[in-house]
């Protein structure tokens, strides 16, 4: 194997991994009014930290930088708001990008039809200044995503 | 055929596939696919425009592919491809990480190629 393979492939390893390790190092940012520390072990469990609230309704803000906060924390059949402050439009829905079934009962595919309402996605580009909320029923912890800038993720975390 | 060039064949329409899928698919619903282009070159250019000019280079670089003529250059070009979409979507790697293995698939088909011009000269 020649020099230039081996640069090659470690190259591209170290590259992989800083991008790996920077994934891992951004904050956790739990929505405002969330409780500071969720432990992990509340994490695990899905259930609210005793003695402390979880919001029923949380706001992410979509920007150019994407999702702020990303991660955060709701009440079962809590409502998350993505109000997009950008110039440009954003597209949540649940992940995995482009098929957005990640969430239960989730699927592009149900876009205009009856099942919409019940689907983790916003079925389109929500302009400058407008936003979409979505009622989060299922406990447990899901990925979403931008459609249209599909490296802008989080995660809404739903307890009971 | 021996088995060696089957293994360029293969090797060729397997790469040369993924991007025609990835062509036809980004004209029949680009929305699912611009999100794939860095913010920064969106800002500078309109995104559609970058999907059809995009995915014409793809349905070209296929078609070169499945010719097999200069094939170290197609596959070279492939991986260059490949490499820039891994890089500007590591924030996505859930979904590109498949595109490291069709990659180094391009880089062994470059790499494959150049032995075989090589043992053509002598």
């Amino acid at each position: 194997m020649k020099m230039g393979h081996v640069l090659f492939v470690i190259i591209l390893g170290v590259l992989l991994l800083l991008s790996a390790c920077r994934q891992l190092e951004e904050p956790v940012q739990s929505a405002v009014a969330v409780q500071e520390d969720v432990s992990e072990e509340s994490i695990a469990d899905d259930v609210a930290p005793e003695g402390e609230s979880v919001l029923e309704e949380v706001t992410i803000e979509m920007t150019s930088s994407g999702f702020s906060p990303s991660d955060v924390t709701v009440k079962a059949g809590g409502t998350v708001i993505f109000v997009n402050n950008d110039i440009n439009g954003h597209w949540p829905a649940s992940a995995i990008h482009p098929t957005h079934t990640v969430y239960p009962g989730s699927s592009k595919d149900k876009c205009g039809t009856a099942e919409q309402v019940k689907t983790f996605d916003a079925c389109g580009e929500v302009a400058s200044g407008e936003s979409y909320s979505f009622k989060f029923t299922e406990v447990g912890s899901w990925k979403y995503h931008d459609h249209l800038n599909a490296g802008d993720t989080g995660t809404i975390m739903v307890v009971e | 055929m021996r088995n060696s060039s089957l293994a360029f064949f293969f090797l060729r329409l397997g790469i040369a596939t993924v991007f025609l899928y990835a062509a036809i698919a980004s004209f029949l619903d680009p929305l699912s696919w611009v999100g794939f282009f860095p913010v920064w070159l969106k800002t500078l250019f309109p995104a559609t425009i970058l999907l059809y000019l995009f995915s014409t280079y793809e349905i070209v670089l296929a078609f070169w592919l499945l010719s097999g003529r200069h094939a170290l250059y197609a596959a070279s070009l492939a991986a260059l491809t490949l490499f820039s979409i891994v890089i500007f979507n590591t924030s996505a790697l859930d979904i590109v990480f498949r595109d490291v293995a069709i990659l180094f698939a391009a880089v062994a088909l470059a790499s494959l190629t150049q032995e075989q011009q090589k043992k053509g000269k002598k």
